[in-house]
């Protein structure tokens, strides 16, 4: 049990907690702000583990947030069907999502694999653009209701909170134990060294399909969130800015560092909101977000950044030399 | 209609063409997708458009020239500050790609904050001049950006083969290990290869608002993308697949666009990307590399 | 060390979860304690209906400042309304997040939201202002089902699409005579109604289309659809698009040597078209749902009042104001007219609603405006277009008002 409590697990409870907590203290406005903040969690956990653990930069991922919230949009639309029917066809039409991107990408070698994402995710748009008699087009679906589980509808935003922040427990908890199995840490040598994990005998096609089908499922009950949460889909919503925000969140928290992931989407979620405010600034915010890229990666990957880093890192550690001096003894 | 189809099929595909040339530049030497391209397109017809307006109004020419100059600076100026202090640490190019978005995100957002969101009239040359070819007409601006194109592959065809700098960016292509024991300057290679890809794309950026005689905020996105996929489909690294594989896109586009619908146009092109991407991974005119342990 | 991390952690969580403000009960008087109203207006401020999000708030200016030399509500300078602009950015999710602010919040208590301009964006939101209970005075918004969905909340001061397109190919087909015919549309919920509507419309009155091509948001080079309607042959083009759009359309049709006559739909019936067209819009077709009338007293005074505001515009549209700030002006008009009824018994949303749903025969700008069942507005359109004016040599927009007197529109469209 012990082992359980890493630092990174701390974390992950402390934010549970806090947000368990939320709701009491909060209006509906910044209710929904953090049911918000929960699908980007989710959302961005699938993309770091495409990303962090399996190596793949993926600039598309919003074509799953977009199918899985289409997927039970149209069942309702079509069939008026309530969520726990739903949930299983998101599930297979996003994890059939996955696989067909998975194909393509088993001839491509790790630098086409940008390119295939995008246009796969401009495709997708443009499907669910244009199948008018499915997705009703630009109309977009107008309506559908909250989520109900076999009869049992989630009446409040509140008690949609929770069930979504279960989900987010679900998911950190399916993602930390995906990165253990042996399924991971194939996938990170992969990633590490695609020629050195063949030559060890992992064979790439497998595991590269099946990571992205657990990232696309993931990424997908998100989205099927999503449709809920707005009640309405249409189709200029699930632009690519989805895709680079979610990727922004991703390397804000860090590659790989699933507690970080839950910190950044809370971060990134709330933070144009609360500047909302500051209604003139809020045409910069888009410029803040590229900023914030730019200056992360500055600071992570880059010489002087590193320093950077080291030298304020340092300057903490000094003021507390006490405690330092405490852990070593 | 056939003809007419294929005249603007070229002429759009001159535009995907100098794009892609600027991506594929990039992308021989660092192995870096330099996603800010379609950025810097907007941002020179901004540029343009802003001294044509203010100062030099008299003067097309002095305008381009200036636009082109201060495009090869932002060019260089983004690889010195996004790029080039990753890249000498000799991380993963992820972490240059994602710099690249980010800048490019700050390029179009002051764009949009700058020049609004309305279209306004762009100058274009010899308006309302065309000729018939085979009962199809072709603008003049359409025969320009042609020439024009043309011109600058083979002038960038005869800069990677006989000039000494040109020379060093193939050098660069090939193994940049290597150019920095041959003593060559190889961070301000890459700047200048940065800036050529720039100044490509703001040929591009202000011939295609020229040609729509018109500019405004989303003239950036669409082009990037299939430009991109232009770049890919010819072969990431050979300058003519970039400019192929720009006219292939343009024309395969137009001629769905004209017996289908427009929509599928968008769709076709991406889907053409994938299935030759399926089949032939490194593009039509790509060598097939190999990978060092 | 560990330690160290998790405080610091702890701090971190703690800052964005302490920017979420706690929230308030509901009032019960609209009013804030000065006697002021709180109104909020959600408009595309950026995007490409950025355009007619300044025309509405113009309107909506001129309307404050003649209340102000009224005395504001109260006649004696209290009863102030207070607008909060916010940019919605012509997407819906934007829409839906400042929805759920603006019924949430209790400092300013909004009294009622004014927007949004795009259907696509008022639609959606709809339920978010329904569910809250708080009108949502979508002016612009012509989405044929919207009133319906949105419950008794939802007010509209533009005519549905059913109406609107069925009359536009009344005039086309039945008035100006032409049977050939090709359309050009927006990919979006306003260009898809409308071309579903004109479609069945002509299909009734005997014209098939030659040809329907929709173009998506932020296309700019038409080219090819253009080819493809040239091949048709058509006498006549009809656009459902914004102004921006028929620009290039018109534009590049020169170019491809498509030749034909050209309608437009009222929202693109405008005088930046007028002004960037230049020579190419001459004999353009336009749908106009508005005069200048000025034995109105409503408009005039609004008229004079625009001019002085707004004297750059003013001039440049050749000394009219603008549709849309007609709209925003009217809504503005309705929305005092229903606050100053309920205050003797104390205005909340509830009875503000209620006011202003028994709208009738009130004199706008544009003449009368009433709610009908479903609290539809009728209105009377004229068709319109782009002639060179004889004695000045410039070319104008001029309504041919007469036409309706002989040609009964609504019934030939088979609308009565």
């Amino acid at each position: 049990m012990k082992k359980y409590f890493t630092s990174k697990n701390i974390v992950f409870i402390l934010v549970i907690i806090s947000m368990a907590i939320a709701p009491l203290f909060v209006n509906a406005y910044w209710l929904r702000v953090l049911i918000t903040a929960e699908l980007n969690m989710i959302f961005a956990m699938s993309l770091n583990l495409l990303m962090g653990i399996g190596g793949t930069v993926s600039f598309g991922h919003a074509a799953f947030y977009s199918i899985g919230a289409y997927t039970t949009a149209c069942l309702y639309y079509h069939f008026g069907t309530q969520y726990s029917t739903n949930f299983i066809f998101v599930i297979i039409v996003t994890a059939l999502a996955g696989l067909l991107l998975a194909v393509p990408m088993s001839r491509i070698t790790g630098r086409y694999v940008t390119i295939i994402t995008l246009s796969y995710a401009e495709i997708v748009n443009l499907i669910i653009k244009n199948w008018d008699k499915v997705t009703q087009g630009q109309m977009g679906i107008v309506g559908i209701p909250t989520i109900s589980i076999f009869g049992f509808k989630l009446k409040s935003k509140i008690m949609f909170f929770y069930f979504a922040l279960l989900f987010v427990v679900i998911t950190y908890v399916m993602m930390q134990w995906l990165v253990k199995s042996k399924l991971g840490r194939n996938l990170q040598a992969m990633r590490d060294d695609p020629i050195a994990a063949e030559a060890m005998g992992i064979k790439l096609f497998p595991n590269k399909v099946i990571i992205f089908t657990i990232s696309a499922i993931f990424a997908g009950i998100a989205g099927s969130l999503y449709a809920h949460l707005m009640t309405y889909v249409d189709p200029g919503t699930f632009n690519s800015a989805i895709s680079f925000n979610c990727i922004a969140i991703v390397v804000l928290g860090g590659l790989a560092n699933f507690p970080g992931t839950l910190i950044s989407a809370l971060f990134l979620s709330i933070l144009p909101e609360y500047l909302r405010q500051f209604e003139f600034l809020f045409q910069y915010r888009m410029i803040a977000y590229g900023a914030v890229l730019v200056i992360v990666m500055w600071l992570n990957h880059s010489i002087p950044g590193e320093k950077l880093k080291s030298t304020v890192v340092g300057f903490f550690r000094k003021i507390l030399k006490k405690k330092e001096v405490e852990e070593v003894a | 209609m056939l003809i007419q189809i294929l005249i603007n099929g070229f002429a759009q595909g001159s535009i995907y063409a100098l794009t892609a040339i600027g991506y594929s530049l990039i992308y021989s030497i660092l192995q870096l997708i330099n996603m800010s391209n379609a950025a810097v397109f907007l941002t020179s017809a901004v540029i343009f458009y802003a001294l044509y307006t203010s100062l030099t109004g008299s003067s097309v020419l002095l305008t381009f020239v200036l636009t082109l100059a201060a495009a090869g600076a932002l060019g260089y100026l983004i690889e010195v500050i996004a790029i080039r202090p990753i890249r000498n640490k000799g991380d993963s190019n992820t972490y240059a790609l994602i710099s690249c978005i980010g800048v490019k995100t700050i390029l179009e957002q002051i764009c949009q904050g700058t020049f609004g969101s309305e279209i306004k009239p762009f100058p274009t040359l010899l308006a309302g001049k065309y000729i018939n070819i085979f009962g199809a007409r072709t603008t003049a601006i359409q025969i320009i950006i042609v020439v024009f194109t043309i011109t600058i592959l083979l002038v960038m065809n005869w800069f990677t083969q006989h000039n000494r700098v040109g020379r060093g960016l193939r050098a660069l292509s090939q193994n940049i290990n290597a150019c920095h024991l041959m003593g060559m300057p190889v961070n301000k290679l890459i700047g200048l290869s940065f800036a050529a890809g720039s100044i490509l794309a703001a040929v591009s950026g202000v011939m295609y608002c020229m040609y729509l005689s018109s500019i405004s905020i989303s003239v950036g996105a669409a082009i990037g993308n299939k430009a991109f996929a232009a770049t890919v489909l010819g072969g990431i690294g050979e300058l003519k697949g970039a400019v192929v594989g720009g006219y292939m896109l343009a024309i395969a586009e137009n001629l769905v666009s004209g017996y289908w619908s427009m929509s599928a146009s968008n769709f076709v092109s991406f889907a053409i990307l994938i299935i030759v991407l399926m089949i032939k991974p490194t593009g039509l005119f790509g060598k097939k590399e190999q990978k060092k342990v | 060390m560990k330690k160290l991390l998790i405080v610091l952690l702890a701090c971190l969580i703690a800052f964005p979860l302490s920017a979420c403000t706690s929230g308030g009960n509901k009032v019960e008087s609209a009013a804030d304690e000065n006697g002021d109203y709180h109104i909020a207006v959600s408009l595309p401020y950026t995007g490409t209906n950025a355009s007619y999000a300044k025309y509405i708030e113009m309107g909506l200016k001129v309307a404050l400042k003649n209340l102000e030399e009224d005395g504001w509500l109260n006649g004696d300078g209290t009863g102030k309304l207070i607008l909060d602009y916010y940019d919605d950015k012509n997407d819906a999710t934007e829409g839906a997040t400042i929805a759920e602010k603006v019924v949430s919040s209790t400092e300013p208590y909004y009294l009622l939201e004014i927007g949004s301009f795009a259907s696509g964006v008022s639609y959606p939101c709809a339920s978010i202002y329904r569910d809250a209970e708080i009108v949502q005075y979508a002016l612009t918004c012509s989405k044929s089902d919207y009133l319906a969905t949105s419950g008794d909340w939802g007010f509209s001061l533009s005519m549905t699409q059913d109406v609107a397109a069925s009359r536009v190919a009344a005039y086309d087909i039945k008035y100006l005579g032409f049977e050939k015919i090709a359309l050009i549309y927006s990919n979006d919920s306003w260009g898809l109604e409308t071309c579903k509507y004109y479609t069945e419309c002509a299909k009734r009155l005997g014209v098939e289309l030659l040809a329907s091509e929709k173009y998506d948001d932020g296309q700019q080079d038409f080219s090819s659809i253009l080819t493809k309607i040239k091949d048709t042959n058509p006498e006549l083009v009809m656009c459902f698009c914004a102004e921006n759009d028929i620009v290039l359309i018109r534009q590049q049709a020169e170019t491809v040597g498509l030749d034909c006559k050209w309608q437009v739909s009222s929202k693109s019936r405008t005088s930046n078209v007028l002004q960037n067209l230049g020579d190419l819009g001459e004999g353009l077709y336009g749908i106009y749902a508005a005069t200048k009338d000025m034995s109105n007293p409503v408009y005039a005074r609004y008229y004079n009042t625009y001019a002085q505001m707004y004297p750059d515009t003013f001039a440049a549209d050749g000394n009219t104001t603008q549709k849309y700030a007609d709209q925003g002006y009217n809504c503005l008009l309705t929305t005092i007219w229903a606050i100053k009824e309920t205050q003797k018994t104390g205005t909340t949303r509830q009875s503000f609603r209620d006011q202003l749903a028994t709208l009738t025969d009130f004199m706008g700008v544009q003449g009368p405006l009433t709610f009908a069942t479903g609290r539809k507005i009728l209105q009377v359109q004229y068709l319109s277009q782009i002639v060179r004016n004889e004695t000045t040599g410039e070319l104008e927009w001029v309504n041919y008002q007469e036409v309706n007197d002989t040609f009964d529109v609504d019934a030939v469209a088979g609308l009565k």
